[in-house]
């Protein structure tokens, strides 16, 4: 292992997972050729932008790598980037922005079908995020890849047009509670969920009945999960009191999983549904996961580090242990 | 420009290296090593101008970063004692004797065996010990406090260190010697990795060691429930305290004959660090808690801090950071009492102080778990089924459609 790419990654894996952004940047600043490569491969905690075009309304929408144009982050509510891309040659930016004439506008986009059904699984994952996480942002951007066209047509607004057969998209989840500064509580999930879908060619036919295809989705999961307590002395607490506060406590980090799996798709727009099948299932198994490292591991090490228990005690009860077995036996 | 920037990179990288988790610089090392000195990292591909670093000049920056990280996460050493056995050292501010320092290798104290020795913080070897000399009316308490809590620690810690030293208005001082030789090099753990560990440090065969790499090794050997002894820093035996005592007294007596000057009225003040160390990088997991005690028998107070710091990078990287600055003002004691009275009564203290601060470790996780980690996310929707998507679909489809 010498690629510098590769050392970055084990080196990110070692250092404080709570300080994955700034470590970031110290590291694309000793490599800047990769720096590319390295913004793609490692996950970051979701940055929150406010879409201010009139379509977007001032709400906020999440960014990651994948909704990345240079320095600007496209809105799935408006389909515009922020800031806007190559602002030197649009005063009328916003007005061009706000029109459907967006090939115009510079920044990568997803075509017509795509963009349509982006729309749509915003839509679905909106209600997901209000059913598991209360009140969670989240986001969904799709981009195309490569493909043949599919054997499935899906409505777009310039009326019926052929959808792809493959196509690759995000999912992003972000919540906060507590207050980050001062004594309390404080915990931030991030989840971002990178998957590939691609219609398997011939399948449709297997089943017979007509849109019976299915589709093979890859799916790459990761979780960020920083949870921290703050119990500080004050002044005047009695020495009672004051020892049985923690002072601070922080876990914080990531796992990533993957998974691949075939569903049906009778039609485009199922694409949706099976996907959010999928990641419904990753992060009910990964947040089993997480609970497991992050209070169980983590805990158990501490245990290995120092015992409550006098070890002198436990030993002595073994070994009495041993001896009251070995009675039995005879 | 060139050299300024070469400059910062290197800073850059001792800012990462300071951030290693516990038993692996070593791997932290290597890994920037590797980019610094990767062609494609160079800046003359950008700049136009060569600023190569090259293995010296990253080794010369990274001792610099190393003292600092070695003392502050009280890295433990190895350092041979009196007839042929040897002892574990903490490296820490505590013990580091002042000016003393040679060919980039700082002495530090061990006062338990009243010796000094040089401790080189890349490759974390000992070396070149001497005689230590010992402040007299200090030394009864050091030493009682000392063999006191070495008993508390290897009662509760399975892979524990601790030491104890005087600080005071005067710093530690050694005596001169007349003929410096370098002894053999003590390792904290001899060999090269062998195992399927070697691709985990990589360090290419013939070339010298890196730092860290022994600790990392000792870790990388503690299969966990291997069956295999386990080269880890090894507790003295609770017999073992009387023995130091009288050690140390025997050194205070040779002190006697060193010149030096007329003990004074001290502002005496005795720090005691611990420091316990788990590593099983093979299973993807290391550990290490800190703590670090200052008793002021003037003022009669006892300053604490501990901190805990845990690395799970199976499949991700989980870390625990704890920490717990404390100051207890004790009961009634005096300087005064006998030595081992007060020692007692202090070890007693750092128990009690511990086994709270550990449980209320286990409250927070017990609060992280059951209140902050369920407001997150949910297990599953209010409904207790998961997501009928048909009906999220429809839903959705049925909103617009009443919209229109």
């Amino acid at each position: 292992m010498s690629d510098p790419l590769d050392l970055s990654l084990d080196l990110l894996r070692r250092l404080p997972p709570s300080s994955i952004p700034e470590n970031l940047e110290r590291i694309v600043n000793l490599i800047p050729a990769y720096a590319d490569d390295l913004y793609s491969s490692v996950d970051q905690p979701l940055k929150v932008k406010v879409d201010s075009t009139s379509r977007g309304g001032g709400a906020e929408f999440l960014c990651c790598d994948y909704n990345r144009d240079g320095d600007s982050w496209r809105s799935w509510r408006s389909n515009t980037y922020h800031p806007p891309i190559n602002s030197e040659d649009r005063d009328d930016g916003q007005e061009a922005e706000a029109e459907d004439g967006e090939e115009l506008v510079p920044g990568t986009r997803p075509s017509s079908v795509l963009r349509q059904l982006e729309i749509k699984a915003n839509d679905a994952f909106e209600t997901y995020s209000k059913l598991y996480y209360d009140s969670a942002l989240s986001s969904v951007y799709l981009w195309d890849l490569d493909s043949d066209p599919s054997s499935l047509t899906a409505a777009s607004s310039t009326g019926v047009a052929q959808a792809p057969s493959t196509f690759a998209g995000v999912v992003l989840f972000k919540k906060e509670i507590g207050e980050s500064s001062g004594n309390g509580t404080y915990g931030t999930w991030d989840s971002l969920h990178v998957f590939e879908a691609t219609e398997r060619p011939g399948a449709s036919s297997k089943s017979g009945s007509s849109g019976g295809g299915s589709a093979t989705y890859k799916l790459t999961s990761t979780v960020m999960l920083g949870l921290r307590r703050t119990e500080a002395e004050k002044e005047g607490d009695s020495e009672e009191v004051s020892a049985g506060k923690v002072g601070s406590v922080e876990i914080a980090g990531s796992l990533t999983r993957q998974s691949e799996a075939d569903y049906p798709l009778p039609d485009f727009v199922s694409h949706i549904s099976n996907v959010g099948k999928m990641i419904e299932d990753m992060e009910a198994k990964m947040r089993n996961q997480l609970q497991e490292v992050y209070f169980g591991k983590t805990r158990d090490v501490v245990g290995h580090l120092r015992s409550v228990e006098s070890l002198e005690k436990n030993r002595r009860a073994k070994e009495l242990q041993k001896e009251l077995m070995g009675l039995w036996k005879k | 420009m060139s050299s300024a920037q070469g400059q910062s990179r290197l800073d850059l990288s001792l800012q990462l290296l300071l951030q290693s988790p516990p038993g692996q610089v070593s791997q932290v090392y290597h890994d920037l090593r590797g980019i610094l000195t990767s062609p494609e990292s160079d800046p003359e591909n950008l700049s136009g101008e060569s600023t190569p670093i090259d293995d010296a000049a990253l080794r010369q920056a990274a001792l610099v970063a190393l003292e600092e990280y070695n003392t502050s996460q009280f890295v433990t050493a190895s350092l041979e004692v009196e007839g042929g056995k040897s002892e574990n050292v903490i490296i820490c501010a505590a013990g580091q004797i002042v000016g003393t320092e040679e060919g980039g290798r700082k002495r530090y104290a061990h006062p338990r065996a009243a010796k000094s020795f040089a401790f080189d913080h890349l490759k974390l070897t000992t070396s070149d010990p001497e005689p230590l000399t010992i402040d007299e009316k200090a030394e009864p308490i050091r030493s009682a406090i000392d063999a006191a809590i070495q008993t508390y620690v290897s009662d509760h810690f399975p892979d524990g260190t601790s030491s104890t030293f005087t600080v005071g208005s005067s710093p530690p001082t050694q005596t001169i010697a007349e003929a410096k030789v370098v002894e053999p090099v003590v390792r904290v753990d001899p060999e090269e990795p062998s195992g399927p560990k070697g691709k985990e440090g990589d360090v290419a065969p013939g070339e010298e060691k890196e730092p860290g790499d022994e600790e990392a090794e000792a870790g990388d050997e503690q299969g966990e429930g291997g069956g295999k002894e386990e080269p880890k820093v090894e507790d003295a035996p609770v017999g073992d305290a009387a023995e130091t005592v009288e050690k140390a007294d025997d050194a205070v007596d040779a002190g006697k004959d060193e010149v030096q000057q007329e003990p004074v009225e001290k502002d005496y003040k005795f720090v005691t660090n611990i420091v316990g160390n788990r590593y099983n990088l093979s299973n993807f997991w290391s550990g290490r808690w800190r703590s670090s005690y200052t008793y002021d028998p003037k003022l009669s107070t006892l300053t604490c801090s501990i901190q805990v710091q845990v690395h799970y990078f199976e499949n991700g990287n989980v870390q625990l950071n704890t920490s717990k600055p404390c100051a207890v003002t004790l009961p009634s004691p005096s300087a005064e009492a006998d030595p081992k009275d007060l020692a007692k009564a202090l070890a007693k203290l750092v128990e009690k102080h511990e086994n709270e601060y550990q449980k209320a470790l286990e409250r927070s996780y017990d609060e992280l778990s059951e209140k902050a980690f369920k407001a997150l996310r949910r297990l599953l929707p209010v409904t207790r089924q998961k997501i009928d998507w048909d009906k999220v679909m429809n839903y959705k489809l049925g909103s617009e459609l009443s919209n229109v």
